[in-house]
Order: structure tokens, then sequence, then C-alpha cells
């Protein structure tokens, strides 16, 4: 199998906060890769570097075959985002916010875009200012679902949908990986890794600590837990 | 109504500590022209008989319609009134209306408000500290300037009724302030209606000022808060009780917009949302569309703006010809002229001038959907789509750029064809249309500016941006009247180009900006290349 994201030492630094620490992550092509951490671990930071919206301060990084950064147009016709915070142009609608999204991306499809809004049961009419956090979610999710990209990368994808949205979601995943596309997903719910990944890399403190094959796993949640490290908290919440 | 202003105290002291140094800086900005304005006043006119002279043809139809209807035009306080009195006005209203809605409506709009509503913090609490917030603002703004011509030598009253008159026209704007900010559900929409609001009072009160009989205007300025606070008449008659209406109109506004809280929910305007299409046409599905799509209503507000304005100014270069042809080749009309080839190019040019400061401010606003844009995460979304940063940033300075030339040659036209229209010279449209458009690259110097600085000091451009846009807007509008080097306001983009009717113009300026702002915007996107994308 080949890696469709490949990252060797990546490291970066915020003015005098270490975001990143020699960050190694692999992500099989066809695979559901999970991505998990504590809050501040570095996984939002190496989803930026990845997309060629920051750029790494060290180490290597491959995505598709390419220079994240420098090939960034080339590779994004191929790579759908969700990202952690949703924000989208207020004085535009939903359906607006979609079509925008897809077009720039250059694989806007009206059938299925009209097809997952109807099964996250949407409203593509109301303007984005009036959207709930999980409207707005629902609204990125649309755009990333309905293109065709072979690599879907999500940043806490399920923050603020409901149950039954979240199954919906988690059904919509497993087709993506039945048409055989790769996704690097960020998440913090044990329960939705444990059901949609087939791997997981954990980080913490800007580095990966444990890579783990999730299929036949039964103390994967004490394994999880023992990262987010009730032992070392006292220094994790340092500033 | 005591539990709706709990916390009061607390969100006060919270609002101070975010503003304080912006109040500060534009009081002490508003003491500083006072102290300027007069000692350079002082130097041009130094006898009373240079200030009978200036008495005799200060009061000009031009000056009565831009700066308001001159009286006691040969006193140092009435020159100072006439020099500077309508740009402190319509400045410390502005800004009081600027800090209504940071503090009240912007703050619902993010949804921090809610954070703070959720606890112990009354209904009217929020709104409530905003207003007295920019109410005290105003109160120091204008004592402080008050303060300052005393400072200067001016008489004790007057200065601190002058002063006053400032502050009793901020708050009638805090209070139509708050009514926007109850309105709108958003802070840009606040923001524009009130000022929306201050615009008509200023014509109202222009159209009364022209209209006027001697040294009284007519009585349509009662009809203009700003015609109130005109009406004070300080260094005159010194009308205090004129600061009663002004008053009065703050306070009712306030009222309404507590009633109109009262009665509804959190983030929410009076105006409802209403839904909208559930697909995006062509246009607006591509890297220019977009922000230009994003823009439209801002656009269309400011072509507006600035189509009044020039329709105005024309009315106003008529009357100027008129007096302008009994002066005759005197010495003032000489002055006025300042090396243009006649008095009433002279006056004209500084119309046209205005109009180039006015499409300045919106390429401003404009230029800084950059920041604006990336700040609230939305660059991100074509930023990850395959769009460049170089084609990125290039649509959000073209927009500026080209909307700019447009605007500058609509300004220029309207302007020109109005007046000639009224002077029954219809050929006047084409040399008033070039003379807009040679501030072209003035324009585009100050575009490319917000380009390096949102480019290189992404969160310090905003304030930088308008910072830079402010002091050239003072230098282009008071230059002459600071009576700071020639050297210095000369090298100022809009006194760099040749003004209209110029009888020896020098282009080396223009070229030398053009060159500059082309060199710069390159800078500016090589470096939005470069750079790390920086969310707020």
């Amino acid at each position: 199998m080949t890696s469709v994201i490949h990252a060797r030492g990546l490291s970066k630094r915020f003015g005098r906060t270490t975001a990143l620490d020699g960050l190694d992550l692999d992500v099989e092509e066809g695979s559901v890769t999970g991505f998990l951490g504590p809050n501040g671990a570095g996984k939002s930071t190496t989803i930026r570097i990845l997309l060629g919206l920051i750029r790494a301060g060290g180490g290597e990084a491959q995505v598709l075959g390419g220079d994240p950064w420098r090939d960034a147009v080339d590779l994004h016709r191929r790579i759908a985002y969700v990202p952690g915070d949703v924000d989208l142009w207020p004085n535009l609608t939903g359906g607006q916010a979609i079509d925008i999204i897809s077009s720039l991306r250059g694989d806007r499809d009206t059938a299925r875009i009209r097809a997952f809004a109807e099964r996250f049961d949407l409203d593509m009419t109301k303007r984005a200012r009036s959207y709930s956090k999980g409207n707005r979610q629902k609204v990125a999710l649309v755009a990333a679902l309905a293109s065709r990209a072979p690599l879907l990368i999500l940043d806490e994808p399920t923050s603020g949908l409901d149950p039954l949205m979240e199954r919906t979601f988690q059904d919509c995943i497993a087709e993506v990986r039945e048409e055989g596309r790769t996704v690097l997903l960020s998440s913090h719910l044990l329960d939705e890794v444990q059901r949609l990944c087939d791997t997981v890399t954990i980080v913490r403190k800007g580095r990966a600590v444990d890579t783990l094959e999730v299929a036949g796993r039964p103390d994967l949640a004490e394994r999880f837990l023992s990262y987010y490290g009730a032992d070392e908290r006292p220094e994790a919440s340092r500033p | 109504m005591s539990d709706d202003l709990a916390g009061l105290g607390r969100i006060l002291a919270f609002d101070l500590r975010r503003s304080w140094l912006r109040m500060l800086i534009w009081a002490l900005v508003l003491a500083v022209l006072v102290l300027a304005t007069v000692a350079y006043q002082a130097q041009t006119f130094p006898t009373q008989a240079d200030r009978d002279a200036y008495a005799g043809i200060a009061n000009t139809p031009a000056v009565a319609a831009l700066t308001g209807l001159p009286y006691a035009a040969a006193t140092a306080g009435g020159i100072l009134n006439i020099k500077l009195w309508m740009t402190g006005a319509v400045a410390l209203a502005l800004i009081s209306i600027f800090l209504v809605t940071r503090n009240g409506r912007a703050e619902e709009e993010t949804g921090r408000a809610e954070l703070l509503r959720a606890g112990r913090l009354g209904r009217h609490a929020m709104s409530l500290a905003s207003w007295l917030i920019a109410a005290g603002f105003a109160l120091v703004g204008g004592l402080v300037s008050g303060l300052a011509g005393i400072a200067a030598g001016l008489p004790p009253e007057g200065s601190l009724l002058m002063g006053l008159s400032w502050t009793g026209c901020a708050w009638a704007f805090i209070g139509i302030a708050a009514v926007t900010g109850q309105l709108c559900s958003t802070g840009r929409g606040a923001t524009a209606w009130a000022a929306v609001v201050l615009a008509a009072a200023y014509l109202v009160r222009a159209i009364a000022d022209v209209n006027g009989t001697g040294e009284q205007p007519s009585w349509l300025t009662w009809l203009s808060p700003i015609g109130w606070a005109q009406q004070t008449r300080s260094f005159g008659e010194e009308r205090w009780w004129a600061l009663l209406p002004l008053l009065a109109l703050g306070l009712a506004a306030a009222g309404v917009a507590l009633a109109l809280e009262r009665t509804r929910d959190l983030g929410a305007g009076r105006i409802p949302a209403r839904s909208g299409p559930a697909h995006a046409a062509a246009i607006t599905r591509s890297v220019l569309g977009l922000p230009v799509r994003l823009q439209r209503v801002p656009l269309i507000a400011w072509a507006a703006g600035i189509a009044v304005a020039a329709v105005f100014f024309g009315t106003v270069g008529k009357l100027m010809n008129d007096l302008v042809a009994q002066l005759g080749s005197s010495p003032i009309g000489a002055a006025l002229t300042a090396g243009a080839g006649s008095a009433v190019d002279g006056v004209l040019g500084y119309l046209v001038l205005v109009v180039a400061v006015l499409v300045s401010g919106f390429a401003v606003q404009s230029a800084l959907v950059l920041r604006s844009d990336e700040a609230a995460g939305r660059a991100a979304w074509e930023w990850t789509a395959a769009v460049s940063r170089i084609g990125w940033t290039g649509a959000r300075l073209a927009i500026p750029a080209i909307a700019a030339l447009l605007l500058l040659a609509l300004g220029g036209a309207l302007l020109g064809a109005t007046y000639g229209a009224t002077i029954g010279d219809p050929g006047q449209t084409g040399r008033f249309v070039l003379a807009a458009i040679a501030y072209w690259p003035a324009v585009l110097l100050l575009i490319a500016v917000v380009g390096v600085l949102v480019a290189v000091l992404p969160r310090a451009s905003i304030a930088i941006a308008w910072s830079v846009y402010g002091v050239l807007v003072l230098l282009a509008v008071l230059g002459d009247v600071l009576g700071l080097p020639s050297g210095v306001v000369d090298a100022t983009p809009y006194w760099a180009t040749p003004r209209l009717g110029a009888v020896d113009p020098s282009w080396g300026g223009v070229w030398a900006m053009a060159i500059a702002a082309i060199v710069l915007a390159f800078l500016a996107l090589w470096r939005m290349r470069a750079r790390d994308e920086v969310e707020a």
C-alpha cells in the first residue's frame, strides 16, 4: 500500500511556543486514520501544514505525492477539508457557501450536493449568520462529502452535530471507505474512532507517541486515556 | 429595572479597559488640532486689521456649505470656528458612533455578549455601558478641546462652549447610534445607518447655511442636530440653551433604544433575517467574483455617497464662481487661487480633492477585506481550494483599484456636470473627470500600502491602515491651515497630485506614486505567498 500522507519529523514554533516537535504521521491509501490527542497537542497545526496554510518549521511532509506548501493549489483539487471551526460568509446562504467551496476546489456536482444536504437535513436557503454551530458544521460536511476528492481531511467534524446526524456522518464515512478513498479524521470521540478507523495515531505535545491498529483491541479505551495522561496533567496545563 | 442593570459597573470598567487608549488618543488629537489651528491663524492674521479684512471675505458660499456659515469672523475664536468647528464636531460624533457599536452591537454579533449575559448581567447593562462610555468620552473630548482653546488664549466662555457644542452634537448621535444598534443585527449595519443620519444632518444644515441671510442661516438649520450645535454660536452670541435640544435628542433616542431592547431577543435586530437562494450564481463561484459579491453593498453605498457629495459640491461651485467674479484680481482673489489658473479653479480643485479623499476611504475599507477575510477564517476555504494565494490577494487588491478609478471618474463627472449646468457651460465635465482621475495613483499607492501592511503585519494592519489614512486626510484637508512646512505637505499623496486648473502642473509625483504602488503591490503579493495563515 502507498502512503497518501507521509510526514517525518515535522516541527513548528509560534513565537516561544513549540506546537510540533518532530511529528511522524502515515496515512495509507484507502484507509481511515484516526488522529487523536488532548487539546493543544498539535493536531490542527499538523493539518494546517498538510493543507499548506502554514509552512513546517522543519521535517518533511508529502501529501498525495506532492509538497503541501509548494504544490498547494494543485493538491487542493484532490483534497476535501472540514475545518475545526467552521466560519462562513455571514451574508451568504449555506447553499451558496457549498457551491463556492465546491467550485473553487473544481468539482461541483449539484446532484450530489442536493443528496447530501438531504441526508443531513440541511436548509440551504438560510443565511450563514443565522445557522447554529451544528448547521455550520453540516455545511462544511456536505461540501466535503459531495466532492469526489481522493483524500478527506476532517478536523473534529462531528462537534455540534446531534446523535442522529453523527450516525449519518458515520454512514457517509463508511461509504467513502468502500469507494477506496482516504480519510484523516481528527477526533476526540473514542466510540467514533473505534467504529470508523483502521489505524489511529496518538499525538501528545507535538509528537506522535503511538500508532496502532484499531481492529481487535479491547483495551483501546484505556490505552487512549493513558496518553491523555492524568499523571502528567500538571505539566500539560502549564501556560 | 435594577435587575436589568445588574453588572453595569463591572461592564463599564470592562469597556473602559478595552477602549481607553483609543479614546485618549482621539481626545488629544482634537486638543492638538485646536492649539495648532489657533497658533497658525494667529500668525496669518496677527493684527485686528488683518482679521477685519478677513471677515470681509470669509463669508463665501463654499465655506458656508462645507464648514458652516461664518460669524464673528473678525475674532480669533470666530476664525477657529470657521477652520475647525465642523471637522471637530463631525469627527467627535463619528468616533462616538464607533464606540457605541464597538462596545454594544458588535459584541452581540460576535456572541461574546451571550457569554456575559448568561452570567449576572442585566438586559440593558451592556448597551447602557456602551452609551455611557461614549458619552463620557464625548464630554472629555469637548472639555479638553475647550481647555486647549483657553490655553491658546481664547476667551474662556467661548472656548468651553465651543468644546461642549462638539460634546452635545456627539451626544445626539450617541442616541442615534443607540437606536440603530437596536434595529440592525450587525455592527457594520448599526455604524453605517448612524453615519447616514450624520451625513443627512450635515447636508440639511449645509443647505440652511448656504441659504442664510448675512450671518444667520435659514430656519432649516433647526432640523439638523449639527445645526443646533452650530447655533450655540460660541465666540458670538453664546447661546448655551442650544445645547438643550442636543441633550434632549440624545436622551429621547436612548429611551427609544431601551424600549426596543426590552422586547427583543439577544442577537436579533428589528429587521428579520430573510432566507436566500440555495445555490450560488456562476460569477459568485469565481475567485474574483466572490469578493465582488461580498462587497456589493458597500460598493453601492460608497458610490451613492460619493455621487451625492459630488452633486452637492457642483452646486456650491457655482456660488463660488459668482463671488470670485466680484473679487477680481485683488490680493484676496490671488490667495484663493493657490497656484491654479483662477481663484474659482482653486476652490473647485479643493472640492475635487475632497472627492478623492472620499474615494480613498472606500479603497482602504475595501483593501482591508484582505485582513478581515483571513482573520475570520474564511480565507482558509479558498486557500485550501484550488486557489493560489497570489490570485486570492490580487483579486482583493484589484477590486479597490478598479472601483477607485470608476468612483473618481463618477465623482469628477457629476461635480463637473453639476457645476457646468449651473454656470451654463456643459463643456466642464471632461476637465473635472481628468482632474479627479489624476488622484488615481495616490489612491493606488494607499491600496498598495494597505496590502503590504496586511502581508507583513497582519494583526496590526487594520489599525495602522486607518491611522495612515486619517493622517493623510488631515494633511490633505487641513495641510495649509496647520502651518506645517510646505515641503512636508507637498510630499503627501494628495498634495503631490496637481490640482484642477493648475497653471504649471508637475506630473513627476504622480508617476512616482504609480511606480511605488506597483512595486509595493508586488511586495504584498510576494509576502502573502510566503507567510503562514494568521487567523484572529
